[in-house]
């Protein structure tokens, strides 16, 4: 059963990430996991203060046969430039929305917005069994690796249609961030279900505290227009990542996801709506 | 000392590669190495990819026998080349650090003695040098801090490839992709060699946890599905031996053993982070062509604390802060799945070593060796200690058994047997049968010292 609402500080991911998520209105509407949608991300590094250095765009389409396809646009933004990747995944229908085949285009910007060709990297992959075959931009390769397996990007989507009943772990080998890496050891399970005050405005108020003789004020934040929001965590721990939690609302929708400095934050456009 | 050709603490080679050519084989044999190398003077010289990161144990390898953290492209690199376990830092500080790896100076004369000050003026760096003396094609993508953290487009000696500015979770992946592009998109054995540095930050990041503990390593962390993974404490955990007032600890503010442990697992997924982005640029080598005219040079600027001595980051006078990998592999004779645990080698080495594959003279006064004789397994009298600075007046000498810190006047100095203690618990400073050692020690430092040509403004 879901907690009383309290602080979104009710979990240390949700505390280190407070100020890229003061300002978070959580959205309302329905929304389907297993159909089309496209959900749209704010990043934010944290580290004291909450810096937006990028975005990510992923738009889910049902493709029929067991197939749904993936759309990725991932942009890391800095001073000199910035990095732009474009990924288009054809994945099964399933737990871990296991990719079969994608093409993917990355290209450094410089701080005009202008590409430095040689920074380009395109390149296409298959699965085959227990083998990713790459091939691209200077030459071909194929890796083995340990089966079930999935894609960092594809678990924004299967994390959406996850179980929430039980803690059961779900293991599989992680290739990360489209470089061909295998990262084996990897478990997501649900973890906790917990209501937050989300959105609304800070506001400090003062407490009194009594003492012995007298009494002291001290400031406690609480927030006002704060929309209570039942939250449930899925936890990934494994090799070459930082724990990673995603948090789900109530309609299946991905709010969050946060892991060690950098955080993932649903921004209000198309917030998840269903798309035809 | 024991090089007949070199006299200078440190053992710095006086005889360049060029000069070395130009004397004939006389010079050849009285310095002990082989013909092997002649034939590569006449060829054009190798490309250099040198992967930097920052913040990383010796130790903290799947390959150096650790079993908390799994490095299989570390791995493969060092099963295809040699691994130097006996690998100082200059400075257990990132910019001092660098200085000396981009200059071959150590960091009282490249003017870099604290963070965030820029390398000496008219101190040529390695991109200017490898350019400007043999050509090269110099690219720099990645983490510098030389003074700027990331360098700006106009840093000299470099063509700068922009890699994001932010910490190494954020940027990482853009620096190896880039990187990747770089090596896949060059034609092989076309134009000019290249150089190319790939300068990561992880596992770097690290220090954030110790900045802000309550949210990165908070006490209700779920054990559970962890416990299992947790690395265990190091023996040198609680250990704090007398030394200099400046050695201090105590930045971390873990209250309980499983915060400590937690910190350690991410610091090692951090690594494991940092092993993927190299296993790019390797598998980017191997496919496109490169890997049969590219030495790769693996190295840190300095270690972390890891826990041990109860510390965190860097700083420190003892090993987890001092020593750093650094892995050698590529074409031209350089051995396999070599792990050299006799040869005591630093920073200041990396410079000299490029020159010698390039086939140029040093700079000037630069103070370290060319590894090129260790990595061909060829004979060659060797330097028998090396040294470190820290914290502005602190220094460090490191011969085969022993290890000596000071910190200026402080009175107390600390000496450990490295053979017998290797984790460095117990100071043997003040026992009167090591007299004679550390007056051995004193006197290497004192002529050290006198040799270095000190920048003024260095402070």
């Amino acid at each position: 059963m879901p907690q009383p609402s309290g602080q979104v500080t009710d979990h240390f991911s949700l505390a280190h990430f407070e100020r890229a998520l003061d300002k978070f209105s959580p959205p309302t509407g329905p929304f389907d996991a297993t159909g089309a949608w496209r959900n749209t991300y704010e990043l934010f590094m944290c580290i004291g203060g909450a810096t937006r250095v990028g975005s990510l765009s992923i738009e889910r389409a049902i493709l029929g046969g067991g197939l749904v396809g993936l759309g990725v646009r991932y942009e890391k933004r800095a001073a000199g430039g910035s990095l732009v990747c474009r990924a288009d995944l054809t994945c099964a229908d399933d737990v871990l929305c296991t990719p079969l085949s994608w093409e993917l285009e990355s290209v450094v910007l410089d701080a005009a917005g202008k590409p430095i060709e040689d920074t380009r990297l395109a390149e296409s992959a298959s699965v085959k069994g227990p083998m990713i075959e790459v091939s691209g931009s200077g030459g071909a390769r194929r890796t083995p690796l340990p089966l079930p397996f999935t894609l960092h990007w594809s678990l924004f989507d299967a994390v959406q249609r996850l179980g929430r009943q039980d803690t059961a772990e779900t293991r599989f080998t992680l290739v990360d961030r489209l470089n061909n890496q295998v990262k084996p050891g990897q478990t997501l399970a649900f973890r906790k279900e917990t209501c937050v005050d989300l959105g609304g405005t800070r506001v400090w108020e003062e407490e009194r505290v009594p003492l012995e003789v007298g009494a002291v004020f001290r400031p406690v934040e609480t927030r006002e227009g704060a929309t209570p929001t039942t939250l449930w965590a899925y936890e990934q721990f494994g090799q070459g990542i930082l724990p990673i939690v995603y948090w789900v609302d109530q309609q299946g929708r991905l709010l969050f996801v946060l892991s060690g400095l950098i955080g993932y934050v649903l921004t209000p456009e198309a917030a998840g709506d269903d798309r035809p | 000392m024991s090089d007949a050709t070199d006299k200078r603490p440190g053992g710095t080679n006086r005889l360049t590669r060029r000069g070395f050519l130009q004397t004939g084989t006389a010079a050849l044999a009285a310095l002990g190495t082989g013909t092997a190398g002649l034939g590569a003077a006449v060829e054009k010289p190798p490309n250099f990819l040198f992967i930097l990161c920052d913040q990383m144990n010796l130790d903290a390898m799947s390959a150096m026998g650790n079993p908390h953290v799994r490095t299989p492209n570390l791995d493969r690199l060092a099963a295809r080349g040699v691994t130097f376990v006996e690998s100082h830092s200059t400075n257990p500080v990132c910019s001092p650090a660098r200085s000396s790896l981009f200059t071959g100076r150590m960091p009282v004369e490249t003017g870099v003695i604290v963070n965030d000050r820029p390398i000496r003026p008219g101190m040529p760096n390695l991109g200017q040098w490898l350019g400007q003396q043999a050509g090269y094609d110099t690219a720099y993508c990645g983490k510098w801090h030389l003074p700027h953290g990331y360098p700006p487009p106009n840093t000299a000696g470099f063509r700068v490839l922009p890699s994001g500015g932010g910490q190494g979770f954020a940027d990482d992946c853009w620096v190896s992709r880039t990187c990747e592009a770089y090596l896949r998109n060059r034609p092989v054995g076309e134009g000019a060699p290249f150089l190319l540095v790939a300068s990561f930050m992880q596992p770097h990041d690290i220090c954030y946890w110790m900045i802000h503990p309550d949210t990165l390593v908070p006490k209700d962390l779920p054990m559970a599905r962890l416990s299992a993974e947790l690395p265990a404490l190091p023996p040198n955990h609680r250990s704090r031996p007398e030394g200099p007032r400046q050695v201090g600890n105590g930045y971390a503010r873990f209250t309980t053993d499983d915060q400590w442990r937690y910190y350690l697992y991410c610091y090692y997924r951090m690594v494991e982070m940092l092993d993927s982005d190299v296993g790019r640029l390797l598998d980017a080598l191997d496919e496109s062509g490169h890997r049969d005219n590219t030495v790769v040079v693996f190295t840190a600027d300095h270690g972390e604390g890891a826990g041990r001595h109860g510390n965190v980051q860097k700083w420190h006078p003892y090993d987890e802060s001092m020593k750093v990998p650094m892995i050698w592999a590529g074409p031209g004779g350089i051995r396999e799945g070599v792990r050299d645990t006799a040869h005591l080698v630093s920073g200041i080495d990396l410079m000299s070593t490029l020159c010698d594959y390039a086939n140029i003279q040093t700079p000037p006064k630069a103070r370290g060796r060319s590894l090129r004789p260790l990595l061909e397994g060829r004979p060659v009298a060797w330097r028998d200690h090396v040294v470190a600075e820290w914290k502005r007046q602190g220094r460090i000498v490191r011969t085969a058994r022993h290890k000596f810190v000071r910190h200026g006047d402080d009175p107390v100095v600390q000496l450990f047997d490295m053979q017998k203690d290797p984790w460095e618990m117990t100071n043997l400073a003040r026992d009167q049968g090591y007299s004679a050692i550390i007056q051995e020690h004193q006197r290497l430092l004192a002529d050290w010292d006198s040799s270095m040509q000190v920048y003024a403004n260095a402070g």
